[in-house]
């Protein structure tokens, strides 16, 4: 039984590995992209304003190119699409809840530009405390509730900082210009 | 301003109404996210950064530099009360503070730490006052080349030094140079990299990067990662006890005050150097100390000499790092470089002016230092107990409670949005990094000193041609960074045939 749950963790350790190896692939792709793409708008520019960026394209480029070299060298391209088509499919837990959280963190974003700050936060801590996290009614309340009344008084009362008041409030003050 | 005049002035405006109260509230807000595991000295800073932006220098330097000076102190508090570094810097604690909490002897470690935590910052602090002489005739030999030249010594040390892989590192750090170069160059009015948005005019802002690749990466790791922030509570002690044994601590560290000196001084000469930083200090210092040490055997099985050498060490570098930050604008680790940010936006600018003219600013950081890990001190003798069920938030809580703050920081910090947009990008950027390995330090220090490296290229061209890097001192500082990287080249390769 202890034999099995160790081969059965160190699988999950290299398939970790293989998951790392895959996603710092595609991420140094890329970068090697963005950086080559930066290298030919550098050209276009006037040479004081471009030198600095050559200074730093020419090293950058040539050491993404290295580690691209040795990430390759450590794990095959197959596996590695293998595991990228995996991890698009939702397949990889961790790459899953990333991307989860990054949604959350956009929808919030969308609230806070719909309902302003203070309910765009409230909303988004909700559903994050009560469905995500699966905690008591009570404390999903009372947690946002208590947030909101404290950025309120921090940054508006100690620090006359106006936040975001939310494109609905604006529609209902009259303001109609987009 | 003279050294003396900086003193008096320095230690008038730290102890001030205006000052004071900041300094309070910036110590105890460090400690409290010392203790929290996987939120460290930089998360502390990059929280605090939104707000200076309505500060007076003197408070903000003392509000954001007071937070970042106890961070190590609870961290320490946390490695000997639950097995779990609240920061990396605290890792060599876990050696003996642990063992000591199991003898039954918790407080009296709390207490050595704490007290070294002081003492160790103290004589950093002290280190820096007494190197401000040197430092004032040492930067007027600096000019633009020497600068230019001393930003990729410094980014060359951290790539190298630094517990990352030294190509990911590099890699990291020219990032950081690059994304500092969005925006219209002030000397030839050209678009770089804007895509036509109006927002990207002035370059990426400070604030959004910093909360992004620290604060928002570290919500997702505690997302992914779920459940409470420290797995095993290992019983917290018993209020009356705890007193008794922390005061017992705290003679033990007055009585081994030679070995704190020696620790201390470790600290703060690997704080000079970029890129080091607190853990290997605190490792070096725990060597130290065994090998001084009359009772070697016991290190290890709890012994208090090796709480007091890593702990001393870890807030002697401080004074160190400051150094090197404030007298030549280069950054030795994240927090100074979140540090240097918060500077510019207070409207001080490092280099010469800081170390000559605003002597008074400087003997602020040095007393924020001093007063800050006092205050720290005092808080966590009285608080142990309830400061520790800190840790037992769980992250179904804590991390929707530090997304508010850290959107609300984003967007309050210049009122606009598109802050929000760039922290979630750089958040994404920033848990990327974590996970594969690349240096999120050496990212924010391009970053921040991609300004200089600009403004220093272009003088330097202008002033002594091409060429400028002939000169004797931009020579050697040249010599020095490939040297060092073809040393660790050969010697990683050596490893390799070694295998």
């Amino acid at each position: 039984m202890a034999k099995n749950l160790k081969t059965k963790s160190a699988a999950n350790a290299d398939d970790k590995v293989v998951n790392r190896s895959a996603l710092e692939q595609a991420a140094l792709l890329l970068t090697a992209g963005f950086t080559l793409a930066a290298l030919i708008a550098a050209i276009g520019y006037d040479f004081s304003s471009s030198r600095p960026l050559f200074v730093i394209l020419v090293p950058l480029i040539f050491l993404v190119l290295v580690q691209i070299y040795r990430t390759m060298k450590q794990g095959d391209i197959e596996t590695s699409l293998n595991v990228i088509k995996a991890a698009l499919g939702g397949q990889i837990v961790d790459f899953a809840v990333s991307v989860k959280f990054f949604m959350l963190l956009m929808a919030l974003l969308i609230c806070i530009y719909v309902l302003g700050h203070y309910a765009g936060l409230m909303l988004a801590m909700f559903y994050l405390i009560r469905v995500h996290g699966g905690e008591s009614m009570k404390m999903s309340l009372i947690v946002p509730i208590i947030t909101a009344l404290a950025l309120f008084a921090l940054f508006e009362l100690v620090f006359s900082i106006e936040l975001f008041q939310g494109q609905l409030y604006r529609y209902f003050a009259g303001y109609r210009i987009w | 301003m003279g050294i003396l005049d900086g003193l008096v002035s320095g230690f008038a405006q730290s102890i001030s109404f205006e000052v004071l109260p900041f300094l309070i509230v910036g110590s105890i807000f460090g400690m409290i996210i010392g203790i929290i595991p996987g939120l460290s000295g930089h998360f502390a800073m990059a929280m605090l950064i939104p707000f200076l932006y309505k500060m007076d220098p003197a408070p903000g330097i003392a509000f954001l530099l007071a937070a970042h000076a106890t961070v190590a102190q609870g961290g320490g508090l946390t490695a000997i009360l639950f097995s779990t570094p609240g920061t990396g810097q605290n890792a060599a604690t876990l050696l003996d503070g642990p063992p000591m909490r199991e003898q039954g002897k918790a407080g009296v470690a709390v207490g050595a730490a704490m007290t070294s935590c002081f003492l160790g910052a103290t004589f950093g602090a002290i280190a820096l006052a007494l190197l401000l002489p040197v430092l004032q005739q040492v930067v007027l030999f600096f000019g633009p080349p020497e600068i230019f030249i001393l930003s990729f010594l410094a980014l060359t040390f951290i790539a190298v030094l630094g517990k990352e892989d030294m190509t990911r590192s590099l890699i990291a750090g020219l990032l950081g140079l690059l994304v500092s170069m969005i925006g219209i160059d002030n000397v030839t009015n050209q678009e770089r990299f804007t895509f036509g948005l109006l927002e990207l005019y002035d370059g990426l802002p400070l604030v959004p990067v910093i909360l992004g690749l620290f604060a928002v990466a570290e919500m997702f790791d505690l997302f992914v990662k779920g459940g409470s922030l420290v797995d095993k509570q290992h019983g917290t002690l018993s209020a009356g006890q705890t007193q008794k044994q922390i005061f017992e601590g705290i003679g033990i560290a007055f009585k081994k005050w030679w070995l704190v000196l020696r620790c201390s001084a470790i600290g703060t000469t690997i704080g000079i150097i970029p890129g080091l930083g607190s853990a290997p200090a605190a490792f070096i210092a725990y060597a130290h100390a065994k090998q001084t040490s009359k009772s070697k055997e016991t290190f290890g099985k709890g012994n208090i000499e090796g709480v007091i050498g890593a702990e001393a060490a870890n807030d002697a570098v401080e004074g160190g790092a400051l150094a090197s930050t404030v007298a030549f604008g280069i950054p030795g680790s994240s927090s100074m470089a979140i540090l240097l940010g918060g500077l510019f936006i207070l409207g001080l600018e490092t280099g010469v002016d800081m170390v000559t003219t605003e002597v008074d600013i400087v003997f602020v950081m040095i007393f924020t230092v001093i007063f800050g890990n006092l205050i720290g001190t005092i808080f966590g003798m009285f608080l142990v107990n309830p400061i520790a069920r800190a840790t037992s938030i769980r992250s179904s809580i804590m991390v929707p409670i530090l997304i508010a703050v850290v959107v609300t920081g984003a967007f309050a910090a210049q009122g606009s949005l598109f802050d929000i947009v760039v922290t979630l990008i750089f958040g994404v950027i920033g848990y990327l990094m974590k996970i594969l390995n690349y240096s999120r330090a050496a990212m924010l220090i391009g970053y921040v000193l991609g300004h200089a490296v600009e403004k220093n290229l272009y003088l330097a061209t202008q002033l002594k041609g091409t060429f400028f890097f002939l000169s004797p001192i931009p020579l050697t500082l040249c010599l020095i960074s490939l040297g060092f990287i073809a040393y660790n080249v050969y010697g990683m390769i050596a490893d390799r045939e070694r295998q």
